[in-house]
């Protein structure tokens, strides 16, 4: 990703792209949040360790999804 | 002859040579403060301000009853201002650059510009000095549309003094650009030093001539 600004809208749009259903991330900024809810794919954040760890966390439905960004925008 | 006063690290005397120069030469000058993001020319020289005028940038608005979701404006915007997204297009107005690429490609014609308000251009004069001063609307994270319009004010028939705002960024290479000559403040210390060399740096890709003032105390 090479953007001054609007990374996180660039990289929502490119996984929008891939028809991601879910995403996992630690925190998640406002123009990523906006353009992630537009395409209808559910951001669950505070995640952190091992994808190994965090798949587990979905399977046991252990994950809290966002309803709002969880973090400032140039986070 | 247009000269602009500039350095690398705040505080280091830009402003007193630029109204200093401002005073010697009076009637035949006219001095812009393109330090938009805090003017403080008009501290030293208490201009009577004539005229003020804001300044905006359009900005899309996307009518999405006429929308067919083709994606063309976000394909061309390069900063992610326009995003067609699933079933919808998103605008991010305080991102656009306000080129208008994006309206110009719509075959839909559905995206309107709108104005985003920038700040505001005040002019007048300091005894028989001409000056103007940009100063940015709080919140609005983008200088250079600013300080162009700013320098739309030159008067070509004067010597012209630019007051640029401190650092190597983009609104210090937005000032300078167009300049005959640059004149760098600084200040003899580390931090000076440190801080001009990379102002330096910055400017000479634009093969402007430079001269350097050391303010001693």
């Amino acid at each position: 990703m090479n953007a001054f600004r609007g990374a996180g809208i660039q990289a929502a749009k490119t996984i929008a792209e891939k028809n991601v259903d879910l995403l996992l991330t630690g925190r998640c900024g406002p123009n990523a949040f906006t353009t992630l809810e537009a395409a209808g794919i559910k951001v669950g954040i505070e995640q952190s360790g091992t994808i190994r760890e965090a798949i587990e966390r979905v399977r046991t439905n252990e994950v809290k999804f966002a309803d709002k960004p969880n973090a400032e925008a140039h986070w | 002859m247009i000269v602009a006063v500039a350095s690398g690290k705040g505080g280091t005397g830009k402003t007193t040579v630029a109204t200093s120069l401002g005073a010697v030469l009076g009637t035949r000058s006219q001095i812009l403060d393109c330090d938009v993001e805090e003017p403080n020319c008009h501290i030293l020289l208490k201009p009577t301000i004539l005229t003020s005028d804001t300044v905006s940038l359009p900005v899309p608005s996307v009518d999405l009853k006429k929308c067919s979701l083709c994606g063309k404006c976000g394909e061309v915007c390069q900063f992610s201002a326009i995003v067609q997204i699933g079933k919808t297009v998103i605008a991010f107005p305080e991102l656009c650059h306000g080129c208008g690429s994006c309206s110009m490609l719509c075959p839909d014609k559905a995206i309107e510009e709108v104005p985003r308000n920038l700040g505001v251009i005040e002019t007048g004069m300091a005894a028989n000095l001409e000056f103007v001063q940009g100063r940015i609307r709080i919140g609005e994270a983008m200088a250079p549309p600013l300080i162009r319009a700013v320098k739309n004010r030159i008067k070509s028939n004067k010597f012209v003094i630019l007051d640029a705002p401190p650092g190597a960024s983009c609104p210090v290479i937005t000032t300078v650009k167009g300049a005959d000559f640059v004149i760098m403040v600084t200040e003899p210390t580390p931090f000076g030093l440190n801080d001009l060399e990379i102002a330096v740096e910055a400017i000479e890709g634009l093969g402007i001539p430079i001269g350097v003032v050391i303010k001693q105390i």
